[in-house]
């Protein structure tokens, strides 16, 4: 017994660092699952708030960008009213009759700026400023004006932690604009302006530039968000399916507000897809 | 006592700097120096302390990992070299009796940076592999951990030589 404890003692240090690196390890190992990278993020109080003061400072400095982002997409929406179009031929009293027509709201929409951006590693998170108390959920998407920047992965009080398109463990459901075409969309790591959509059947028609635009089939995502166009693409040996390269629209080192969208129905379309598996 | 408190504000400090300069510095796309290894470097005990420096190395590599939603990377990375620093230490410079009475102006300069580069580069590869976890793409991994331990190496050399006191 004694030999026990003087061998225990002897390299009490050996065990204290080894368990550290198992703890550290499985931290790491349960961060790679983004459903579960509950424990170590920076949607704290403390945390959020240092990165909070920080982001004060160089939101001056982008203010230039900022404000040229704004004002086109101001210009697009305004594009998008009913005084920028004409009727032609159909009697508009129809579709507004709201007998004829119901609409119902499936996205919210809730604008938050991005207060610590990474975008160097091979899995990179985004931290924003708004939490569970502006109605922000885990798995609510983020996109900006041009582009789909990631997911809700976890959130705070005031913070919560975006789990990045630049990240190995998102894809994202997108499809071409001229044809209904989907794949999914992923991040190769290295180059940032580099991204590959793949499973496009070779059936598919396109060329180089065309655009490519999320798809319908995410609860997370509306059908439509540009996200970029074809840089190259070539088909896989043997496969029926295109390996697409596509040059996003955003640069990702240099955003600063977003949108968090909030599927309102998704709760049901999961529900109803359980619901078919059982 | 005075050394406690040094240590304490050193923890502190590079975290700060960390998280708020060098995670913020884009230097060729993707690569971010890590000065906080200067912690590991600079803590003052060893024999009788290794529990505390093993621990506030863990510690200081979670800090860093809350900022950087980064799992337990940081802190697994830092804790290895927090480990292994005096073998190393005896390796590179030669067994010293006691690293706390030891500056770094004592140490001939090229030991001091192979020193530093062994260190950092144990951290840096450590980092790279834990956030890859796969055998993809090893040669963009390896010319990561090579720039990464240059930057790293080149600020922590700087720093040492501008805010050490000289003796």
């Amino acid at each position: 017994m004694q030999q026990l404890i003087n061998f225990l003692a002897k390299r009490k240090y050996i065990f204290l660092f080894l368990l550290i690196q198992l703890i550290t390890l499985w931290l790491t190992i349960q961060n790679k699952d983004y459903h579960r990278s509950k424990f170590i993020n920076s949607t704290g109080n403390f945390v959020g708030g240092i990165y909070t003061s920080i982001n004060n400072f160089d939101k001056y400095l982008d203010l230039y960008d900022e404000n040229k982002q704004l004002v086109e997409e101001n210009a697009k929406l305004h594009s998008m009213l009913k005084s920028s179009m004409i009727e032609v031929g159909i009697n508009m009293q129809s579709y507004t009759d709201t007998n004829a027509l119901r609409i119902v709201q499936k996205y919210n929409f809730t604008d938050a700026e991005i207060i610590n951006n990474s975008y160097r590693h091979r899995n990179n998170h985004i931290t924003i400023n708004k939490g569970l108390k502006n109605g922000v959920n885990d798995g609510d998407g983020v996109i900006t004006s041009n582009g789909v920047i990631g997911v809700i992965e976890s959130t705070g009080e005031n913070y919560s932690s975006v789990i990045s398109i630049l990240n190995k463990n998102l894809q994202v459901n997108a499809k071409l604009k001229k044809s209904n075409y989907f794949g999914s969309l992923s991040w190769p790591g290295k180059d940032r302006s580099k991204f590959i959509l793949s499973d496009i059947p070779k059936e598919a028609k396109f060329s180089i530039g065309d655009t490519i635009i999320t798809g319908g089939y995410s609860t997370i995502f509306p059908e439509g968000i540009n996200i970029g166009t074809i840089e190259k693409f070539n088909i896989i040996k043997d496969q029926n399916y295109y390996h697409i390269t596509v040059k996003p629209f955003i640069d990702y080192a240099n955003i600063k507000s977003v949108y968090i969208i909030h599927n309102l129905h998704r709760e049901e379309i999961k529900e109803t897809e359980n619901k078919k598996t059982n | 006592m005075n050394r406690n408190i040094n240590n304490i504000l050193r923890f502190i400090g590079l975290i700060l700097i960390q998280v708020t300069i060098l995670n913020r510095i884009n230097f060729g796309g993707f690569i971010n120096p890590q000065i906080y290894v200067l912690y590991v470097i600079l803590f003052p005990y060893y024999n009788k302390h290794k529990g505390y420096f093993l621990l506030s190395s863990f510690f200081l590599g979670i800090s860093i990992d809350f900022f950087m939603n980064s799992g337990g990377i940081n802190a697994f990375s830092l804790t290895l070299i927090a480990f292994f620093r005096q073998n190393i230490f005896n390796m590179i410079i030669g067994k010293q009796d006691k690293y706390e009475n030891m500056t770094f102006h004592e140490i001939p300069i090229a030991k001091a940076i192979t020193y530093i580069i062994i260190l950092t580069f144990i951290h840096a590869t450590s980092i790279f592999w834990l956030e890859n976890f796969s055998f993809e793409q090893l040669g963009t991994m390896f010319v990561r951990i090579l720039l990464s331990t240059i930057y790293s190496t080149v600020i922590i050399y700087l720093s040492l030589s501008l805010f050490l006191k000289k003796k």
